[in-house]
């Protein structure tokens, strides 16, 4: 009979799950997955791993998304942007405007994604899926969309269309962070839930750098 | 560069697919399905296709190929037909028809669209021969349908009427006489020399009673089942369709090259009533290539089950059913499907890196929601600045288009498509982006084509984006989210 791996021998809980993450360690000549280019931002997102779902506060009207839109920047896979907003369309020369290859990024209209859409969850054709405010997202719909990214190596933005706090929080998010544009010169991040947590200012220069 | 010239024959004068292609060729195609899966036998040389059923996939085809639909349509038919074939393309059968017979008569080969301006102003200029031509085909066929109120000699009556007419007032062809209307032509004439001459003149791809004999499919592959007990839950339901559509595969010999456009399932319920439901591909669909899961097929039928059982269960709610009525059987058909041979693929697979556009078509037939793409467009007006494409269909552009989108980096990412009118906002609220005027030299009062844009900051610091018009009312037309 197989002997119990020793990194598995104590019985306790944390350590089952540092040993579970240990295994799963980034391979270290691999680049970061997600990079926008911006410094101060990617720092944060270096330990962002296939499978990971990272869950973003922006309320409509501060411009927040372009936060988000920073990491579709540089020789993405393909990926899929699910909206849904009321009345609102894609207003496709922005984005590009942004630096955006709009041959890899698609988009789909859904208000109930996982009951709308459950086929493109269950196959990995999109290796980044931006779930952008759902109408419907329980915890449920949570679980099976953060086990379907780890089983399909997919990351998985999910945009709240509010500012996001630890009093209510999401153990299926790696990584959660607020961003709105403050005044006419920066944005701020607030980041809830990460390796470092804590405020980011980055001036609109930064975001606004390449485009066009 | 070569590139860089426009054909004479490329200026569009009208925009849009063509509905239909009329095909002449010596050399009978032992696939006449090539192009779509609705087709007409019009004479022994000539087929009639409707091509804007498969309108999205050969947009798309044509996008990924980065050529004209000439060119596509080209490699398609010369693999079916040789090089000796003429094709036209046109939004009404019977313009292709016309075209055709005065390609026909000067010998001419190869593919025209009647969408060219080229080729517009020669339809234009043609004469009587070329317009009474394909009449003695289209008496046959209404004649052999038992078209409403048609009669051979009076048909034949009224066609010397109208020569000895034209003879007498010297016309050099139809166009000569557009300004008279069908009504006129068939107060004079009787209805089918009128219809004929709306058929002419119409724009629109309706056939306002074209007599259209759709070529059967050879095999119309179906399958039947009488459920043994009444069933209405999906697991069930799936299994046994699951198995029919295994079925229908032996009934194509296994043929890799057959792609289905549209199903029908004829379900039995168990008040014996009888209802037909479709289940549609967007892209042409290979059941073959899905064996033994069929998940695709089985998505779309999901999808109609699952509106069907809430209409039904709306329906009779008032009776006292467990749940919904369930069915007793049902029958699946293949109505409509394209023969298009692996050789025709690999034409077109010119996948680029690593975006696998055939799993985009397959996962886009899945869903029952449109995945939607997006190309720019080189124009400065916000709203034409860019077009939807179908997905796949996005090639390299012809021009920099990073800098013709550069105009919109401080637009928003999402916009309103119906703008909404709002108050006069203060001041100091707003702030001035830029003025865009669209194609100003189109319109009667080019200064109401003036648009002024600003963003727009509320008390709590949300930003949208508003334009004043000429007239000074305020439209807010997106949200900076």
């Amino acid at each position: 009979m197989a002997s119990i791996p020793a990194q598995f021998a104590d019985s306790c809980l944390s350590e089952h799950l540092v040993s579970a993450r240990l295994l799963n360690r980034p391979r270290p000549h691999e680049g970061p997955l997600l990079r926008s280019g911006i410094e101060s931002l990617d720092s944060h997102f270096a330990s962002i791993k296939p499978g990971d779902l990272i869950e973003w506060g922006i309320p409509p009207g501060l411009n927040g998304r372009l936060i988000p839109v920073q990491f579709l920047k540089h020789a993405i896979p393909t990926s899929i942007w699910i909206y849904h907003h009321h009345g609102l369309g894609v207003f496709a020369s922005s984005w590009i405007s942004h630096g955006i290859d709009l041959q890899r990024l698609f988009f789909i209209r859904s208000a109930k994604p996982v009951r709308e859409l459950r086929p493109l969850f269950l196959e990995d054709t999109f290796k980044r899926i931006i779930i952008d405010s759902p109408k419907n997202f329980s915890s449920g719909d949570l679980a099976f969309v953060s086990q379907q990214a780890r089983k399909h190596r997919q990351i998985v933005f999910l945009i709240r269309h509010y500012f996001l706090s630890q009093k209510q929080g999401n153990p299926y998010a790696s990584l959660r962070i607020n961003t709105w544009q403050s005044g006419n010169d920066e944005f701020s991040l607030h980041v809830i839930k990460g390796h470092t947590t804590g405020k980011i200012r980055i001036p609109l220069r930064e975001v606004y750098a390449d485009d066009g | 560069m070569a590139n860089s010239v426009i054909q004479l024959d490329q200026l569009s004068a009208g925009d849009g697919f063509p509905a239909y292609v009329a095909i002449h060729s010596e050399q009978l195609s032992t696939n006449p399905f090539a192009l779509s899966p609705t087709v007409m036998q019009w004479s022994g040389q000539i087929l009639i296709c409707r091509v804007n059923h498969c309108r999205q996939f050969w947009l798309a085809r044509q996008q990924r190929c980065a050529c004209t639909l000439e060119q596509l349509f080209e490699r398609v038919l010369c693999h079916h037909y040789g090089n000796g074939y003429i094709a036209v393309f046109a939004n009404h059968p019977w313009q292709c028809l016309v075209y055709l017979a005065y390609q026909l008569r000067q010998k001419s080969q190869g593919i025209c669209f009647l969408q060219s301006r080229l080729n517009r102003n020669i339809f234009k200029s043609l004469g009587w021969d070329c317009w009474f031509a394909p009449q003695q085909v289209l008496a046959i066929h209404l004649e052999t349908t038992g078209a409403k109120r048609f009669n051979t000699d009076s048909f034949r009556a009224r066609q010397s009427q109208l020569r000895r007419f034209i003879n007498r007032i010297g016309l050099a062809g139809p166009f000569a006489l557009q300004q008279a209307d069908h009504h006129a032509i068939t107060r004079r004439f009787e209805g089918w020399l009128g219809r004929v001459w709306r058929w002419t003149f119409d724009n629109s791809t309706e056939l306002h009673g074209f007599p259209w004999l759709a070529l059967d499919q050879p095999v119309r592959p179906a399958v039947k089942r009488d459920l043994e007990y009444p069933v209405n839950q999906w697991p069930y339901i799936e299994v046994l369709l699951r198995e029919d559509f295994e079925r229908l595969c032996e009934q194509f010999n296994r043929d890799d090259s057959e792609h289905i456009n549209r199903m029908l399932w004829q379900i039995t319920l168990f008040n014996y009533q009888v209802i037909d439901v479709e289940l549609s591909f967007r892209h042409p669909y290979s059941l073959h290539r899905e064996i033994p899961d069929f998940k695709t097929a089985l998505y779309q039928a999901w999808y109609v089950y699952a509106e069907l059982i809430g209409k039904l269960q709306a329906r009779d709610k008032d009776l006292d059913l467990p749940d919904a009525m369930p069915f007793v059987g049902w029958r699946v058909e293949v109505c409509e499907r394209i023969h298009l041979p692996p050789i025709l693929w690999d034409l077109f697979a010119n996948e680029d890196g690593d975006i696998n556009h055939q799993n985009l078509f397959d996962l886009q037939n899945k869903l029952s929601i449109p995945i939607e793409s997006y190309r720019s467009q080189a124009n400065f007006y916000p709203e034409q600045s860019f077009q939807k494409t179908p997905i796949g269909g996005v090639a390299e552009s012809g021009y920099d288009e990073y800098q013709w989108s550069a105009s919109s980096s401080q637009r928003p990412l999402f916009y309103y498509q119906a703008a909404d009118e709002i108050e006069v906002p203060a001041a100091r609220q707003r702030f001035f982006l830029e003025r865009c005027s669209s194609q100003w030299w189109l319109h009667d009062d080019p200064q109401s084509q003036i648009k002024d844009y600003f963003v727009l900051r509320d008390s709590r610091g949300r930003a949208s984006w508003v334009y004043r018009n000429y007239d000074g009312r305020w439209y807010r037309q997106g949200e900076y989210s």
